[in-house]
């Protein structure tokens, strides 16, 4: 029974976890553009998410090593500097987006401007991320992440035309008043959401932190192949939602307050109340664990000491490179950039570093050193490599795309 | 040779991104002017009705008073912002201008009546929310029929 509980409570924090301010952006953005047309690449992203993310949790719980600790030690500093530099400015993009998520969700409930918040906001997540143990953070974030379950019951609640949202969803095409361009730079964003690459730093340092061992891998992966695959379908309803509701009337999405609309029209107050809980979890909680990630990845490379397993004091480096990044987090967002915006740049610049942070992963679970009898199958392989190639393409395109778009306009 | 074709491999992509973003900075001709005016008109219609959807919300008692506030603010911030964005547009010719005396008159009642709603819903004057959220509608109709016009 207890076992049932540790995997069940893995798989609902997963869920509840899956969300953050990329996915309710881009999700509610493309939904209310492209209606269903854009629904394969949540598949196509969460598929991708689970092959990976299952690879370096694999790494973790058998060589007890976070995989970025091994990817210098494999591919050599040089190569290890690249990806560190390129991973830990786009989490750290990713931090402040996530931070003015919180400060925008708390600024819809008191209806105070979100840049007052931002500074609290910052305090507030960097004292939970110094104080609360890992464990109780991840459960007690991811748990009430699930509040945002209320867009499926939003979704029913609006009566949608079921037939006309399949019929969508079986179109990888654009709609005639949009161009091939913007479908393009909108299927990476979406596809950069479900692969962003902080929830890999966070998955595999956090198999570290809780200590996994070969006997965690049954958990690693009812995490990963069912949490993951049923927290797409929370960013699928938030998709659909902005579908149903914004796409008819030709209106873009371009805050968060438009997030929450189609919750507050099928479901009133107490779904409108329970929306912004969620946005306020899935925010906060992203932000505990890219604030985490920056410091994961430097740390590693440089091989300090790192992680709450330790104090403070004997993590100091660890927790400097937190603090600092919390710092220029908050600095970045009161130049008063719109959080939604750096939202969506975020998303095209992971997209670009997607390589750097999924082709190590590939490599060094396929090294018989550090994994012995639990390197990638074939089938691993093959996915991966198919996926790998993806992700060089969508890398190479996100640019010129948001070049020629301006943006997705 | 390897790093030889990594230099070259960055060179071209930097070059090609310049690029890019050479031709995107150039200014163009009645095209580049009527899409700039779309993505205005769209702009506004979203803020107007956005505002239209909150107001009837409001109007049956399912929209938290600080949500409201908040999101007709943003609302009112992007209605403002087309408005800006094309106004700092350069005119190329008088097919251009003559858009834009079509559109600037929309844009500018778009704010208002943004505006309207917001002040409406502040003051907590139930008959004139309902006005306002009924002309927005109007409204809406007109910038849609402009966006699907000139788009």
């Amino acid at each position: 029974v207890k076992k049932i509980f540790a995997v069940a409570l893995g798989v609902l924090t997963a869920i509840g976890g899956f969300v953050d301010i990329g996915d309710l952006v881009a999700n509610s953005e493309t939904g209310a553009r492209f209606g269903m047309r854009l629904a394969w690449v949540v598949v196509v992203g969460v598929v991708g998410i689970c092959v990976f993310a299952e690879m370096s949790g694999r790494v973790a719980a058998i060589s007890h090593r976070p995989v970025f600790d091994l990817v210098r030690e494999r591919l050599g500093p040089r190569i290890a500097m690249v990806n560190i530099v390129g991973s830990y400015l786009v989490t750290l993009m990713t931090l402040a987006a996530e931070i003015g998520g919180v400060a925008l969700a708390v600024s819809l409930a008191t209806s105070v401007s979100y840049l007052l918040w931002v500074p609290i906001a910052a305090f507030v997540i960097w004292v939970v991320l110094w104080r609360v143990k890992f464990e109780a953070l991840e459960q007690v974030f991811g748990l009430l992440g699930l509040a945002l379950v209320v867009f499926v019951v939003a979704l029913i609640q609006l009566h949608p035309d079921w037939h006309l949202l399949a019929a969508q969803a079986g179109t990888p095409a654009p709609p005639p008043d949009e161009s091939w361009w913007t479908y393009g730079y909108f299927g990476v964003s979406l596809f950069a959401a479900a692969l962003t690459p902080y929830e890999v730093f966070f998955f595999s340092s956090g198999a570290v932190e809780e200590r996994w061992t070969r006997k965690d891998l049954a958990l690693s992966r009812a995490n990963v192949f069912v949490g993951f695959p049923l927290g797409g379908l929370l960013s699928l309803s938030i998709m659909a939602c902005a579908a149903v509701v914004f796409e008819p009337l030709n209106i873009g999405v371009d805050d968060l307050a438009q997030v929450a609309l189609p919750t507050a029209l099928s479901l009133g107050k107490v779904g409108l109340a329970v929306v912004i809980l969620g946005f306020f979890a899935a925010t906060f909680g992203a932000a505990l664990e890219t604030g985490l990630s920056a410091g994961y990845t430097v740390a590693q490379y440089f091989g300090w000491t790192w992680g709450k397993r330790y104090r403070p004091r004997q993590a100091a480096r660890f927790h400097t490179v937190v603090i600092v990044s919390f710092l220029l987090g908050i600095a970045f967002l009161l130049t008063s950039v719109d959080p939604v915006q750096l939202t969506e740049y975020s998303l095209v610049f992971s997209a670009v570093v997607l390589p750097l942070t999924y082709l190590p992963i590939l490599v060094v679970a396929n090294d018989r050193e550090y994994l012995g009898d639990q390197v990638n199958g074939r089938f691993t392989n093959f996915l991966g490599v198919a996926y790998l190639v993806v992700i060089v393409v969508v890398a190479i395109a996100a640019i010129p795309l948001m070049i020629i778009t301006g943006g997705g306009q | 040779v390897s790093r030889k074709l990594t230099v070259t491999i960055v060179s071209v992509g930097m070059v090609v991104i310049a690029a890019l973003g050479l031709l995107s900075c150039v200014p163009g001709g009645y095209d580049s002017y009527r899409q700039a005016a779309v993505e205005a008109a769209r702009q506004s219609m979203g803020s107007v009705r956005t505002a239209q959807l909150i107001g009837q919300v409001t109007l049956a008692g399912q929209a938290l008073p600080p949500y409201a506030s908040r999101a007709l603010t943003d609302a009112l911030g992007r209605a403002s912002s087309a408005m800006a964005d094309l106004t700092a547009q350069a005119i190329p010719d008088d097919r251009s201008r003559s858009l834009r005396d079509q559109l600037v008159p929309l844009l500018s009642t778009a704010t208002g009546r943004v505006g309207d709603i917001q002040s409406a819903l502040s003051a907590g004057e139930q008959e004139n929310l309902r006005e306002q959220v009924r002309t927005a509608a109007a409204l809406g109709h007109q910038l849609n029929s402009f966006v699907r016009r000139y788009q």
